[in-house]
């Protein structure tokens, strides 16, 4: 494991590299004078000039890659022009919001996906089965952004039973208020990545019940339950595990739409309004910090793997 | 033929089988086909001007006379602009999908059957590139290039980019050590031919699937990015925008956000549900199931 661990770290930081160069870029890729894209066509040449100074683009690329990534490393973020206060505590704060809502719906879409896939691969070709493919497709064919919509008109407007935007009451709430506002967002974003999972684990079950080890199990006439949970699953479980893995970045990725129906106050509404207002180091601290989150979350399932399946050894 | 090749030739689910003889995949192309038809026949159909609306006729419901989806909030036809909605939809999935397939097959193709320094490459690129989600890296080339809606196209091009380097490059690492790829180098083909004529030419059902799949989830997200303002932008009848715009009226007129967000669903729920038929047309490991 040791040697694994550091393997796989060390193969993390190019990518983080190639990340931190593009995030840094990002300012520099729009078309024209970076300061002039920031403060617009009817800046004067003296807040152009302030600028210039204040983000170092008067100096060398190079130098002034080299400046925001001591400036990263260091906690020191650069400010928002927007919003003039500090980037990290005003990306961190809002991170911790997109991080309840992720975590709410992948412990939704994983539960109901794993249940759905597990049954519809166990009575495939019945009736069951047949719902399950059909509800799948309907899915993840359906956009986040419109079955919000559908989520908030049913449960929020017409029936009353959730509160349609925001995280908390305007006065304050505690958890409960918490979890009542998190519902309809987190099964919004669930919904998508739920069809997905059950979908993968249909067909990798499907292909772990036809194995001899399955028909022995069978044969010598073990409760059905046990040779589904205990003989079957366990073994599917490492291609369900990858398709997890891989779906944080849906996650992460979806709580952007899913944050601006329901008015979530996560970094997708941030980087939204970041990109509009053309404010630049904010947009580059949200990027960076939601693709940091996203390259963890890979390094933390291949870290996984080990520990879930005993036969996979990396050393 | 062998016995064994005939047999599994017949299992082969056949387009006719899969395409024609399934209510629902027929229902679900006519369906897709009359999109398309509207969509492109759309300046022919009588309809009213998407732009233009009385603002008398606000608001009105689904049924409405001389409106019989009803008109939004500045009184224009929900029908009108929900086909013409469609073309820019259309347009949008379908060139997204294609510049990003093209640029992605080729740098696939190039970088599986090169292999090398130039694989290494490509692949710490398409590494850094996938360490971002699909939507935060459509949103910095937003960001980079600026809203709008041919921005946002290249945005969510540029982001489907290295699935379909990943698709060709798998299939031409597999090509580039067959047989008939070693025979065609020792006659002395040169390398642009076997690209062409046999690593892209058989690397093509895979893609071909994933493309098809790729299209909804490309009208997807280019109806998600003008839905957060950074797309198309108003008065562009676009699904996105339409159903973004619809919001505020939810409650009094939920016609307005809920149809737009159906023809969504329904044009994606079609693609897929044709894409999931081609991968069983085409792809070997579905025979016999």
């Amino acid at each position: 494991m040791g040697p694994y661990l550091l393997q796989r770290l060390l193969v993390t930081v190019p990518t983080l590299f190639g990340v931190s160069v593009l995030v840094f870029l990002t300012l520099h890729l729009a078309p024209g004078d970076p300061a002039q894209v920031i403060l617009g066509p009817k800046a004067t040449e003296t807040s152009l000039a302030d600028l210039r100074r204040d983000l170092g683009l008067d100096r060398p690329i190079p130098v002034q890659y080299g400046r925001w990534l001591a400036g990263v490393v260091t906690g020191d973020w650069g400010r928002s022009i927007q919003l003039k206060t500090a980037v990290l505590p005003l990306v961190w704060t809002h991170f911790k919001a997109t991080l309840i809502l992720s975590a709410a719906a992948m412990l939704f879409a994983a539960g109901s996906g794993i249940l759905l896939g597990v049954l519809s691969a166990v009575r495939a070709g019945k009736l069951l089965d047949r719902a399950a493919i059909v509800t799948t497709l309907v899915g993840y064919s359906l956009p986040a952004f419109f079955l919000g919509l559908l989520l908030q008109l049913a449960f929020g407007l017409w029936l009353g039973w959730f509160p349609v935007t925001g995280m908390y009451q305007p006065e304050g709430g505690g958890v409960l208020d918490l979890l009542a506002h998190l519902v309809l967002p987190a099964v919004t974003l669930a919904a998508g990545i739920g069809a997905l999972i059950a979908r993968m684990t249909r067909a990798t079950m499907m292909e772990v019940l036809s194995q001899d080890y399955v028909r022995t199990a069978n044969a010598k006439g073990l409760k059905r339950v046990s040779v589904v949970f205990r003989h079957a699953f366990r073994n599917a479980f490492i291609p369900i595990l990858t398709i997890l893995g891989l779906q944080v970045g849906y996650i992460l990725g979806g709580a952007v739409l899913v944050e601006e129906v329901f008015g979530w106050p996560g970094v997708g509404t941030l980087a939204v309004n970041a990109i509009l207002a053309r404010d630049f180091p904010l947009v580059q601290g949200v990027t960076l910090l939601v693709a940091l989150a996203y390259v963890l979350a890979n390094l933390v399932t291949d870290l996984l793997y080990t520990l879930v399946d005993p036969r996979i050894s990396y050393a | 033929m062998t016995a064994d090749t005939a047999s599994q030739t017949s299992r082969r689910p056949s387009f006719q089988r899969l395409f024609l003889r399934e209510p629902v995949t027929l229902v679900a192309s006519l369906l897709l086909l009359a999109v398309i038809l509207s969509a492109l026949l759309a300046p022919y159909l009588g309809l009213p001007n998407p732009a233009e609306g009385s603002l008398i006729d606000r608001l009105q419901p689904p049924g409405t006379a001389g409106h019989i989806l009803g008109t939004d909030e500045l009184g224009r036809d929900m029908l009108s602009r929900l086909v013409w909605g469609g073309r820019v939809s259309l347009v949008v999935g379908f060139a997204a999908v294609g510049f990003a397939a093209l640029l992605g097959v080729t740098l696939g193709i190039l970088s599986g059957y090169l292999a090398g320094r130039f694989d290494f490459w490509v692949q710490r690129l398409i590494d850094v590139l996938m360490a971002f989600p699909y939507i935060l890296l459509a949103l910095i080339v937003v960001a980079i290039l600026g809203p709008g809606l041919v921005n946002t196209m290249v945005a969510i091009a540029i982001a489907g980019i290295p699935y379909y380097v990943r698709i060709a490059r798998g299939s031409a690492l597999a090509l580039r050590e067959s047989e008939f790829v070693t025979a065609a180098q020792a006659a002395g083909a040169p390398t642009w031919r076997i690209l062409v004529r046999h690593v892209l030419s058989n690397s093509l059902s895979p893609i071909v699937v994933a493309a098809t799949l790729d299209v909804g989830f490309m009208i997807m997200a280019a109806a998600g990015m003008s839905f957060l303002g950074l797309g198309a932008q108003p008065p562009i009848s676009e699904w996105g925008v339409m159903l973004s715009d619809g919001r505020q009226y939810l409650r009094v007129a939920p016609w307005v956000s809920l149809l737009p967000g159906l023809m969504i669903f329904l044009v994606v729920l079609t693609l897929n549900l044709l894409g999931d038929r081609l991968r069983d047309m085409l792809d070997p490991r579905t025979l016999g199931r």
